[in-house]
């Protein structure tokens, strides 16, 4: 009964953990380069305006990110663009090659910002021209679309020449870590750990532990960290804490006791709210920009 | 054979609060770098708007001929910006050419010829890109400030703190009295 509460316990402090306030409310994760939270554009616009930006960001490497909003809800342009820019992380991680375009409908503003690599071919200037010559006078006419397509048309021919696609780029899905993953990585460890701790109280030996405690955090350590420094630190800790858990189980609880039926189980599988990441886009490059670009409103 | 057991716990705990204040002063030297990484990031936006100051004065002196009181101030805070050796007197420096600069721009507002002329646009969106990028930095460095302040303050972390002679750094904070927009004086004799 006590290792139930416990059990429950730790798992609802684990979950209120993770969780951390903004100050900017984020639209939502990236359905693809174009993201029409506004919902300006029909849908084979949407389609030819994400196989553009598609096929230059498989020709280039360059990130370009179109987002519509309704309203910025008070906050300003270039803070939300920026905010937004890092939160997606668009543009590759090593070249921070990608391009904000942000519409605000409501708020009749928009907003261009390249990241740091991109600063050099898109200056703020180009930005300024290409927002007041390309879209605001097609904004004022009410072709959002026309406006829009022929910014990235600017946008793509000023950066063509910037950046080309490693070999290590090509068909990368987004390393980012799933939190849902994760969260059923940890149960899995704990039912691993309980079968393990019972095959530890009946042998006889007091170093085995060790020795299995050091190879799990070596390959803890290998899959999740890649400094040096922890592949030295983490086995060591695990090596550590395998001796002092076999030394206790094989002196303080000579018998291990008998395998639950149903009851243990019965806690963790019933409904884990929420979805994994959606399949189709993966997620931008991890770039990052400085507050480059420009601002503009029709 | 009990002593040799004990012997043996009191060693590996020893031996586990070695590693921890030894992971932990890591941690904070880390932390301390990276906030003073993000300060220079801050200054280098500084020196940005600095340079482009000299531009936009060039631009706008012909018609602006009877302005000299500003340019004069102007040409005070920049020299006293590159005289600024110390971080927190770089930081004042800094303030004073962002309200001098500010004068500046509120008086340009009363000549409509400049707002037009595109040398003119073309300075001003540089400058509202770097004024942009000063205001990310710095609330970068701020983010900063915050992770290490919180490290050094949380139990246990303050004990290695305390040892090691960490202390909490200061925010960037708005100086006084620049939330009041500049008063235009049009001395119209």
């Amino acid at each position: 009964m006590r290792r139930r509460f416990l059990i429950i316990f730790s798992v609802v402090i684990f979950l209120a953990a993770g969780f951390s306030a903004r100050a900017y409310s984020s639209p939502g994760k990236p359905a693809g380069f174009v993201n029409d939270f506004a919902g300006i554009f029909t849908a084979e616009q949407k389609i030819n305006l994400e196989e553009k930006l598609r096929g230059f960001s498989a020709s280039t490497s360059n990130e370009i990110a179109v987002v519509t909003i309704n309203s910025l809800e008070g906050d300003t342009i270039e803070n939300y663009a920026n905010k937004l820019f890092s939160e997606w992380g668009i543009g590759q991680e090593k070249k921070d090659n990608g391009v904000l375009l942000l519409v605000s409908l409501d708020d009749r503003q928009m907003r261009i910002e390249p990241g740091y690599g991109l600063e050099g071919a898109l200056p703020d200037i180009s930005c300024r021209r290409i927002i007041t010559k390309t879209m605001i006078p097609a904004f004022q006419a009410g072709n959002y679309y026309e406006g829009i397509d022929g910014a990235v048309d600017n946008i793509v021919a000023a950066t063509a020449g910037e950046y080309t696609v490693d070999a290590d780029e090509r068909g990368m899905a987004t390393r980012s870590i799933d939190p849902e993953a994760i969260f059923w990585l940890i149960i899995i460890a704990f039912y691993l750990l309980r079968a393990l701790r019972r095959y530890l109280a009946r042998n006889s030996s007091w170093w085995e532990g060790g020795v299995i405690g050091f190879i799990i955090g070596l390959l803890v350590a290998l899959i999740f960290l890649r400094t040096l420094i922890y592949l030295i630190i983490i086995p060591i800790f695990g090596a550590l804490f395998g001796f002092v858990s076999d030394y206790l189980f094989s002196r303080v609880l000579p018998k291990p006791k008998p395998p639950r039926r149903g009851g243990g189980g019965g806690i963790w599988f019933g409904g884990s709210g929420g979805s994994f990441g959606g399949g189709g886009f993966g997620g931008f490059g991890g770039g990052s920009s400085g507050g480059g670009g420009s601002s503009g409103s029709w | 054979m009990k002593k040799k057991k004990g012997l043996i716990i009191l060693l590996i705990i020893i031996a586990l609060i070695a590693i921890w204040l030894w992971r932990s002063y890591n941690s904070l030297v880390t932390v301390s770098e990276g906030v003073d990484n993000q300060w220079a990031q801050v200054e280098v936006q500084y020196q940005r708007r600095f340079d482009l100051i000299p531009n936009l004065v060039e631009a706008v002196k012909g018609v602006m001929s009877q302005e000299q009181a500003v340019f004069g101030d102007l040409a005070a805070a920049r020299e006293n910006y590159t005289g600024a050796t110390t971080v927190n007197a770089k930081a004042e420096a800094a303030t004073q050419v962002e309200n001098s600069l500010g004068r500046l721009l509120a008086i340009m507002e009363n000549y409509p010829e400049l707002k037009s002329a595109e040398t003119v646009q073309n300075l001003m969106t540089q400058l509202e890109g770097t004024e942009n990028r000063v205001s990310v930095e710095r609330g970068r460095f701020n983010e900063a400030v915050k992770s290490f302040n919180v490290l050094i303050k949380r139990f246990p972390m303050n004990f290695v703190s305390n040892l090691f002679n960490y202390s909490e750094k200061a925010y960037f904070q708005v100086a006084a009295g620049v939330e009041n927009a500049p008063v235009v004086d049009l001395n119209l004799n």
